[in-house]
């Protein structure tokens, strides 16, 4: 499998207001192959979303780079396209949930029916058909989130990076998000970087697994997951692989969790 | 929803009651005759200057010279505030002026701008496009200061330029606090398009009031400020259907998060 994104030795420092700097990463280095699914799981506060923020081309790191498709990332890439975690604010509250779509596809060299054609499939894909008119605060965050999902997917990108995107949802609806995801994955063989404290969610979902520990973060490892796909919510979580995954993730990183 | 009714209704009968009463005293005389005719002499006024298009006339010109006033206000202070609450360099450069300018009640800069600009009516649109500036700016300021930073990094994820979000993101998201800016400017332009008027003018129903009262026309000038009470009050009105238009969603989304 060739690799399509290249985290480098990424590294990020913040200037303190007493003028010294905090350092977040460290040294970070992963790959991800076309078509993966990698889950970087993390304590909280190991900043996992400025990770990915340095991913996405939002935020520079302070040293190393991330390189896809062979070019190093200075800014926002069309290839790419961050789900953040909070999806009451990103969502445009004075759109609709077709506006909102829409949005996304605006600065697309797109003809309108092409654009049309976009909104109204990826609405669909994520089980919104019939919200076209409605207003986000009109939702439930579950599909607040659906619409955010459907509008990444609408500019047909070839990664999708996820913050967390269920964290602030309930356990019902987490898990119908997480096999709405691996459908869409496993269907349009999107490539996935997916970040989360969250370490059976991590497990269940992905293919691959980056873990993240220490202060600052560094990635202590990454391995292959042996889970098979298509997962279910009962028989994958019940499968000793997945139990045998969740304990080593878990004392990887409970371990440094207790120690910072 | 009985009791809401019956209150507004009796609301309106407080105002009845107090014309009728302000009637009643000057016709028998309790208040002098002559600076406070009766209701119905006032309203015979106003209804013959309605029908010879006096009130018509001084409207226009007051609502010439508020309307471009305000437009122009609204204009500036939209987009300076944009560039303001946006760039950093735009605060800092602006800041002191602005904070410096603010305090000047309004009227206090019309014997200069005469000098400028003379009596007519670029006098007066510029004094009311300076005094409707500052609450628009400031709001303006405001409310792109409050833009969620997860929908600027959201606009830049799908790679919009600085210009599109400023259109797209940051006007839209800053607009409740925007237009609560325009309201306040509203009533102000309103109170400066009446100064400028009895400053110095020979049309508009500021001038009118001023001049008839000098005339000792007393009927008329209440005529001329029963005109402008009703248009002040048309105007809110009107802008308050404006609001709720513009802010549809805002209102939606503030009702849900009471729930």
């Amino acid at each position: 499998m060739s690799v399509l994104l290249d985290v480098q030795g990424v590294g990020k420092a913040f200037p303190t207001p007493d003028g010294s700097s905090l350092r977040v990463l460290d040294a970070i280095s992963f790959g991800v192959g076309e078509g993966e699914f990698v889950g970087v799981v993390g304590p909280s506060g190991c900043g996992k979303t400025t990770l990915l923020q340095i991913i996405g081309g939002l935020l520079p790191p302070t040293d190393g780079r991330v390189v896809v498709d062979g070019r190093t990332i200075t800014a926002p890439q069309k290839q790419m396209v961050v789900v953040f975690q909070q999806y009451t604010k990103s969502l445009l509250p004075w759109r609709t949930v077709e506006g909102n779509v829409q949005f996304a596809l605006e600065n697309l060299p797109l003809d309108a029916a092409e654009r049309a054609r976009r909104v109204a499939s990826n609405l669909k894909t994520v089980g919104l058909a019939g919200f076209e008119r409605y207003y986000p605060y009109q939702l439930s965050g579950g599909m607040q989130q659906r619409v955010a999902i459907a509008r990444a997917l609408a500019r047909e990108p070839q990664i999708l990076l996820m913050d967390e995107p269920f964290s602030s949802l309930d356990a019902m609806t987490r898990q119908g998000l997480q096999d709405l995801l691996l459908g869409l994955w496993r269907e349009f063989g999107k490539t996935i970087v997916f970040v989360t404290h969250d370490i059976e969610e991590a497990v269940y979902l992905s293919s691959s697994i980056v873990l993240l520990r220490g202060r600052p973060s560094h990635s202590v490892e990454r391995f292959r997951s042996e889970l098979p796909y298509p997962r279910d919510q009962l028989v994958t979580r019940e499968d000793p692989r997945f139990l045998r995954y969740r304990r080593h993730v878990h004392e990887q990183i409970g371990t440094a969790a207790s120690n910072g | 929803m009985g009791r809401t009714r019956s209150l507004r209704l009796g609301g309106f009968a407080v105002l009845v009651l107090l014309l009728v009463l302000w009637e009643g005293a000057s016709r028998a005389a309790l208040v002098n005759q002559t600076y406070v005719p009766p209701v119905t002499r006032i309203g015979s006024e106003l209804w013959r200057l309605l029908l010879n298009g006096e009130i018509l006339h001084h409207l226009a010109a007051s609502a010439v010279r508020f309307g471009l006033g305000y437009v122009i206000a609204v204009m500036l202070g939209i987009g300076i505030g944009l560039l303001m609450g946006y760039f950093r360099a735009g605060y800092l450069l602006l800041e002191p002026l602005i904070e410096l300018l603010r305090p000047l009640p309004p009227p206090a800069i019309i014997p200069m701008v005469i000098l400028f600009l003379g009596i007519e009516n670029q006098m007066k649109v510029f004094v009311i496009t300076f005094a409707c500036f500052f609450p628009i700016v400031v709001n303006t300021i405001q409310g792109v200061a409050g833009v969620d930073r997860v929908l600027l990094d959201t606009a830049r994820t799908f790679g919009l330029t600085t210009r599109q979000i400023l259109w797209k993101i940051v006007l839209p998201s800053a607009s409740p606090n925007i237009v609560a800016g325009m309201r306040i400017a509203l009533a102000i332009g309103l109170i400066l398009t009446v100064i400028s008027e009895l400053v110095a003018s020979n049309d508009g129903i500021g001038f009118m009031i001023l001049d008839m009262e000098r005339a000792f026309r007393i009927p008329e000038m209440y005529a001329y400020i029963f005109t402008l009470m009703v248009v002040g009050y048309l105007l809110n009105r009107l802008f308050v259907i404006f609001e709720s238009r513009t802010l549809a969603w805002y209102f939606g989304q503030s009702r849900r998060a009471q729930e």
